[in-house]
C-alpha cells in the first residue's frame, strides 16, 4: 500500500492564495469530500461510458464535438467474424482428427495449436458443419484487445446458438466499466448453464489477443465452464491459460502440428481433388516430405501444378516434383512465382494491391484499385468469386460469398510483393479503403486504414468524429491504441482528443499532477491553434479542473475554476454544467456558505431531474445524504437516500448501477440501526451495482461490510471483505486516502484482535502507530498536510483505543480529551458518541464510576432520537455492565437505555463466533458414500454413462445417486450442483 | 541494459528470396550453405520480438539465435 509520504499536492507549485486555503481547509475537507469527486468522476464514466440511458435529454454532442458525431451506441458487430466458415466441397475429410475432436467434447477445452497454414479453421470448421451439436464461432482479430470489444463480440457469438433458451444480456445496455468482472463472467456462466443442449464455442486465431484482461476471463470461464459448454481455441501459440493445470486433470484435448500434419493418404486424396492429377506414390511421398504435411505449402504446390495443367498440355509432373524436391527454398517462396505468374495481369495486380486490405467485398476493392481520376469501374465482385472457385487463399466470411478475406500467410506473401514492387502505392490503398470505410460509416475501419497509410491528420480527424461513440460503448481500450499510433503532434492539433485521454486517465486512477499537466498541455495547445473548434477547451477542461482542485482542498480554486465553466459553456450542455455546479455547490460548503452551498447541490439535483438527467440527480442526491448523515440526521439521509434509489431504479424495477451508491449509504443507516441483516443486503448489491463500473468506488461498501461482519462476530467473512478493500484501495493512484482508511479500519480490528490477547495483531498496530506518527500529545502536526491532519482525529480515535486496552486509561482520556472538541467543531454527533461511548467505558475502567454514568446518560440522550444503536454495541461488555447501571439507577424508566440493553441480549452471548454459513456440514453428512464418489467425477465433465462405467456400476444406477445429489445438495444440474458442493467444501 | 548495441544473427531453416529483405525490417538477409537462411541486424528487443512474430507467422522454423556487441559481426 502507496503510503502517503509527502503532503497531498506536493511537487506542483502553489497558487498564492495557497495560505488562505488552508485555512479554509481546516473547516472543511475530509475523507467524504473524496466520496463526492469519486462520485463527479463516477459521473465523468457514466458521461463516458453510457450517458444516453442514464441522462436521455443531455446533449452530448454539444460538449466537445462541433460536427455531427456518428453515434452507436452498441458495438457494430461485423457478422463475417461470427461465420463459421463454410469448408470448400473439395475438401479433404479428415476422420482420424474429427475422431479426436469427438472425443474431447467432455473435457472443457480443445486446444488446436500449430503454426500458420495448418489447417486449424479448415479442420474446426469441418467438425462444426458436420452438424452434430450447436457450434457459435468468433474469428478474433487484433482490435478485439479491447475488453470491451471481446465481450460484446463474446456474447454475439453466443447469442448465435439456436438452442438458447434466451438472448445473453448485451453489455451496452448499462454503464459497463468493467465487461469481463468476475460478476458479469459469473453471470454469463449461469446463462451458459441453462443451455438445454452442450453447445461449443471457438474462438478462432486466438493467438491474435494479447490483453491480459482477456486471458483472465478466459481462465475465469475455464475454471467454471458448465458441462453444457465446450470452448475450442484455436491458434498459433498456446494461450497463457493454466493449459498445464488442465492437461493434468484431463480437461483438455490437445491438436498440434504433429496431428494436424497431412498424412501421405490425406496428401494423396488432397492433391487428387485439387489438380485432378493421379499422382505415383513415389511423387506423393515426395511431396508430404518436401511440404512436411504443411497443408498450405501442399496447396501452394498444387496451385502450381494447377498452373501448368493447362488445356491441351500434359504437365510433366515427374520433372515438376523431381525439381521441388531439389530444391532448398522456402515452400512458398518455391511456389508463389508460378501460381502468380499463371494468372493474367490483372487478376496479378487485383491480388497485390487488394493484399493491404484484411476482408474485401467488391465495391471496397473498386474504391482501392481506382485510378487517381477515380472514375474507372471494375467489376472486383467478379474478380473475388473467381479466385474463390480457384482455391486461391481467399476465405469467404458469409454464405452469399460477399466478404472475403486473404489467408493471412497468402496475404504475406502479396503484400511483401508489394512492397518490393510498389512500395509508395500501399499510404494511396491504404487512404482509399480509408475513403470507402469512411463513407460506409465504418470508422474503426477507417481509422485503421488511415493510420496503416500513415495519413495521421485524417485519422486524428476521424477519431474526433467518433471518439463520443467508442468512448460510449466503452471501448477505452480501442481509444487508448489509436491515440498511441497517433505522434504527440497530431496528438496536440486536436484539443479534443486530449480532454477525453485526461478524462480516461482520471478513470484509470491515474495519480492527479499527470492529469493535470496533460490538461494543461491540451489547453496550452488550444491556444496556439486558435479556431473555433477549439476556443472552449479551457471552459470544457474547467470542470475536470475544479474537482482535481477539491481533491487538492484548493477551494478558492475549484470556485473560480467552476463559476468559469458555468461562464462559459453553453446552457444546453446540461452535463459539463451540472458537474461545475456541483463543484462549485461543495466548494461553498467548504468556505463556510453553507446555506448556499446546500441550496445550489439542490438546485443541481432539480435540474438535473427535470433534464432527465438522472445519473446526476442521483449523484447529488447521496451526496446530499452523507451530508445528512454526518450531521447525525440518519432519518432524512435515509429519506435522500431512498429519493436516489427511486430515481435509479427503472420503470421495470431494474436497478441501474449507480444505485448501487444509495444502497452502500443505505447500508451504513442500517448498520447503525443495527438491522444487519437488511444493512448486509444493501452493501453487497450495492457492491455488486457498484463493481460494473467502478471498482473504487466500491470501496465504501467493503468497509461497511467489514465491519458488519465483525459485529456479527463472522472473523473470517470479515477478513475477506478486508482484503478486498485493501485490494481496491491499492489499485487506486488518484490519492492515498483511500489507502488510509483502509489502513485505519485494519487498525481498529488490529486493536479489538489485541485485546483478545493475538500478538500479532499488537505487533501491527505498532507499526501502524509508528507509520502514521501518532504520540499520546494527540496534536496535529504543522508540516501534515490537510489530508493526514483530518483523519487524524480518527486514527487518534483508535490510538485511544490502544492505550485503554493496554492499560493506560488516564493517557487515553487526554488523547479523548483533544479529538472531542474536534468532533464537536465539526458537528459530527455519530463521532462524538462514539468518543463518548468510549470515555464512559475508560471512566469506568478508572473506578470514575460517576463520571463514568453521568457520560453515558450524555451520550444516551443525544443518540436516542437518531437511533444511534452500533456505536454502543460494539463497545461490548463493559458498556453493556455500565448500561445496567444506569438502567437499576434510573429513577424513571430510561427508555433509551432499556432498548439498547435489549439490543445487547439480543446479540449475547456472543462467546462462539457464528459459524460461517458455508460450513454447515448437513448436506455432506447426508450424502453416501457413493453418491459422493459420483460427486468427485462431476466437475470432470465425462459423461454419466463414463462416470457409471468408471465406478463399475450401470448407467441407472449412476443416474439415480445423481438424482439423490441433485436433491440433497438442492441443485437442479450438474453446474449447480458442482458449484454447491464447492461451497461446502464437497469438492 | 542499451538494446541498441547489440547486433543479432537469426538463422532460419530454408532458403528464403532474398525480396523477403525487406519484410523484415532491415535486416540483412542471406543464404548460408545447406539449407538456411540468416538474418542480421541491430536491434532492439521489441523489434526482435516483432521479427519472431514475422517468422512464426510464416511457418518458417528458427534454428538459432545469436546475439553479439555491435560492430563484432563483420
Amino acid at each position: 500500500m502507496e503510503r502517503e509520504k509527502a503532503p497531498a499536492g506536493a511537487g506542483r507549485p502553489r497558487a498564492p492564495s495557497a495560505r488562505r486555503n488552508i485555512e479554509l481547509q481546516q473547516t472543511f475537507l475530509n475523507p467524504s469530500i473524496c466520496r463526492f469527486c469519486r462520485g463527479a468522476i463516477l459521473a465523468a464514466q457514466g458521461f463516458i461510458g453510457g450517458l444516453p440511458q442514464m441522462c436521455p435529454d443531455v446533449t452530448i454532442k454539444e460538449v466537445v464535438s462541433h460536427e455531427s458525431t456518428p453515434k452507436t451506441m452498441t458495438i457494430e458487430i461485423l457478422t463475417t467474424k461470427l461465420y463459421i466458415p463454410r469448408p470448400r466441397p473439395e475438401l479433404v475429410p479428415r476422420p482420424r482428427l474429427l475422431s479426436l475432436l469427438e472425443a474431447g467434447i467432455h473435457r472443457k477445452l480443445t486446444l488446436v495449436a500449430a503454426p500458420a497454414g495448418f489447417g486449424k479453421t479448415t479442420l474446426v470448421s469441418a467438425w462444426a458443419t458436420a452438424g452434430t451439436r450447436p457450434f457459435a464461432w468468433l474469428s478474433l482479430d487484433v482490435p478485439d484487445n479491447d475488453p470491451a470489444r471481446f465481450w460484446s463480440y463474446l456474447v454475439a457469438a453466443l447469442n448465435t446458438l439456436p438452442t438458447l433458451p434466451q438472448p445473453f444480456t448485451s453489455p451496452d445496455s448499462e454503464l459497463d466499466m468493467a465487461p469481463l468482472s468476475p460478476a458479469r463472467l459469473t453471470e454469463l456462466l449461469n446463462q451458459l448453464a441453462t443451455l438445454p443442449a452442450p453447445c461449443v464455442l471457438v474462438l478462432d486465431d486466438f493467438h491474435l489477443i494479447h490483453d491480459d484482461t482477456i486471458h483472465e476471463a478466459i481462465a475465469f470461464l475455464l475454471d467454471h465452464l458448465p458441462p453444457t459448454l465446450h470452448l475450442v481455441i484455436a491458434t498459433r501459440a498456446d494461450p497463457p491459460l493454466p493449459i498445464a493445470r488442465l492437461r493434468a486433470r484431463g480437461e483438455v484435448t490437445e491438436l498440434r502440428a504433429g496431428e494436424l500434419r497431412f498424412t501421405h493418404a490425406e496428401a494423396a486424396a488432397f492433391l487428387y481433388t485439387v489438380t485432378g492429377i493421379a499422382f505415383t506414390e513415389e511423387h506423393i511421398a515426395v511431396l508430404a516430405k518436401r511440404t512436411e504435411g504443411w497443408a498450405a505449402g501442399l496447396q501452394m504446390a498444387a496451385l502450381a501444378l494447377q498452373g501448368t495443367n493447362q488445356p491441351g498440355t500434359t504437365p510433366d509432373v515427374t520433372q515438376f516434383i523431381h525439381a521441388f524436391a531439389g530444391s532448398n527454398r522456402f515452400v512458398l517462396d518455391y511456389f508463389i512465382e508460378e501460381v502468380l505468374e499463371s494468372q493474367p495481369a490483372t487478376i496479378q495486380d487485383f491480388l497485390l494491391r487488394t493484399s493491404v486490405l484484411t476482408r474485401l467485398n467488391g465495391a471496397l476493392c473498386d474504391a482501392v484499385l481506382s485510378d487517381e481520376a477515380g472514375t474507372k469501374p471494375r467489376a472486383s465482385a467478379e474478380i473475388l468469386k473467381a479466385l474463390d472457385a480457384a482455391n486461391l487463399f481467399l476465405v469467404p466470411l458469409d454464405d452469399h460469398r460477399e466478404w472475403y478475406r486473404y489467408h493471412q500467410l497468402f496475404a504475406d506473401l502479396l503484400q511483401n510483393r508489394l512492397a518490393q514492387t510498389a512500395p509508395q502505392l500501399a499510404p494511396k490503398l491504404h487512404q482509399r479503403a480509408s475513403l470507402w470505410y469512411e463513407a460506409h460509416a465504418q470508422y474503426s475501419e477507417a481509422i485503421a486504414h488511415a493510420l496503416q497509410g500513415t495519413d495521421f491528420e485524417r485519422a486524428a480527424a476521424l477519431i474526433e468524429r467518433t471518439v463520443e461513440a467508442v468512448l460510449m460503448r466503452s471501448e477505452v481500450r480501442t481509444f487508448l491504441a489509436w491515440l498511441e499510433q497517433l505522434p504527440e503532434s497530431t496528438i496536440l492539433h486536436h484539443p479534443t482528443l486530449c480532454l477525453y485521454q485526461t478524462w480516461i486517465m482520471l478513470m484509470a486512477g491515474n495519480p492527479w499532477t499527470l492529469i493535470e499537466s496533460r490538461l494543461e498541455t491540451a489547453i496550452h495547445a488550444a491556444e496556439s491553434f486558435p479556431s473555433q473548434t477549439t476556443a472552449s477547451v479551457p471552459a470544457k477542461a474547467a470542470p475536470l479542473l475544479s474537482f482535481i482542485a477539491l481533491y487538492r482542498g484548493e477551494v478558492e480554486e475549484a470556485a473560480v475554476l467552476s463559476e468559469r465553466a458555468l461562464a462559459e459553456i453553453p446552457p444546453e450542455d446540461t452535463f459539463l454544467r451540472s458537474l461545475a455546479a456541483w463543484s462549485l455547490g461543495i466548494s461553498q460548503l467548504a468556505t463556510g456558505h453553507t446555506a448556499d452551498g446546500k441550496a445550489l447541490l439542490e438546485e443541481v439535483t432539480r435540474a438535473s431531474r427535470q433534464a432527465g438527467n438522472i445519473l446526476v440527480a442521483a449523484l447529488v442526491l447521496c451526496h446530499q445524504a452523507e451530508m445528512a448523515w454526518r450531521e447525525g440526521k440518519l432519518h432524512r439521509a435515509q429519506q435522500l437516500y431512498k429519493q436516489a434509489l427511486d430515481l435509479a431504479t427503472d420503470a421495470d424495477g431494474q436497478r441501474l448501477p449507480i444505485a448501487g451508491n444509495a444502497l452502500m449509504g443505505l447500508g451504513e443507516i442500517y448498520r447503525e440501526w443495527n438491522t444487519l441483516d437488511v444493512a448486509e443486503d444493501a452493501f453487497k448489491e450495492g457492491i455488486a451495482l457498484t463493481e460494473r463500473w467502478s471498482e473504487v468506488s466500491a470501496l465504501d461498501g467493503y468497509i461497511g461490510l467489514t465491519q458488519l461482519h465483525y459485529e456479527r462476530g463472522d472473523t473470517e467473512s470479515a477478513e475477506a471483505s478486508l482484503r478486498r478493500a485493501e485490494t481496491i484501495a491499492e489499485h487506486f493512484d488518484t490519492t492515498d486516502i483511500d489507502d488510509l482508511l483502509v489502513a485505519l479500519l485494519r487498525a481498529r480490528i488490529n486493536v479489538h484482535r489485541a485485546a483478545a490477547g493475538d500478538l500479532a495483531s499488537a505487533a501491527a498496530v505498532a507499526q501502524w502507530l509508528e507509520e502514521r506518527q501518532l504520540d499520546a500529545t494527540g496534536l496535529p502536526r504543522e508540516d501534515h498536510s490537510y489530508t493526514v491532519q483530518h483523519l487524524q482525529k480518527y486514527e487518534l480515535l483508535v490510538l485511544a483505543r490502544w492505550l485503554h486496552i493496554q492499560g493506560q486509561h488516564d493517557t487515553a482520556l487526554n488523547v479523548l480529551q483533544t479529538v472531542l472538541p474536534r468532533f464537536v467543531a465539526r458537528d459530527r454527533p455519530g463521532m462524538i458518541l462514539e468518543v463518548l461511548a468510549l470515555q464512559a467505558v475508560i471512566l469506568s475502567a478508572l473506578g470514575r464510576e460517576p463520571e463514568a454514568l453521568d457520560t453515558l446518560k450524555q451520550a444516551l440522550n443525544n443518540a436516542a432520537p437518531e437511533g444511534y444503536l452500533r456505536t454502543f454495541l460494539d463497545e461490548g461488555p463493559p458498556l453493556r455492565r455500565l448500561l445496567e447501571q444506569v438502567i437499576s439507577a434510573s429513577e424513571k424508566r430510561h427508555t433509551y437505555a432499556v432498548t439498547l440493553l435489549a439490543a445487547f441480549e439480543a446479540e449475547s452471548p456472543p462467546a462462539t463466533p457464528r459459524p460461517s454459513p458455508l460450513f454447515i456440514p448437513a448436506p455432506a453428512a447426508l450424502l453416501s458414500e457413493r453418491e459422493r464418489e459420483v460427486l468427485k467425477l462431476l466437475p470432470s465433465g465425462l459423461s454419466i454413462t463414463d462416470i457409471a462405467s468408471r465406478l463399475y456400476i450401470s448407467s441407472n444406477t449412476a443416474r439415480s445417486h445423481l438424482k439423490n445429489i441433485y436433491s440433497k445438495l438442492e441443485a437442479h444440474s450438474r453446474y449447480e450442483a458442482v458449484a454447491r458442493a464447492q461451497e461446502l467444501g464437497l469438492l | 541494459m542499451d538494446d541498441e548495441d547489440y547486433a543479432y544473427e537469426l538463422t532460419i531453416q530454408g532458403q528464403l528470396d532474398p525480396r523477403w529483405e525487406t519484410w523484415f525490417d532491415g535486416m540483412k538477409l542471406s543464404v548460408a550453405t545447406g539449407d538456411f537462411t540468416i538474418l542480421t541486424g541491430v536491434v532492439d528487443q521489441v523489434t526482435l520480438r516483432g521479427l519472431l512474430n514475422k517468422l512464426w507467422d510464416l511457418n518458417l522454423t528458427l534454428v538459432s539465435v545469436k546475439r553479439r556487441k555491435a560492430g563484432v559481426i563483420e
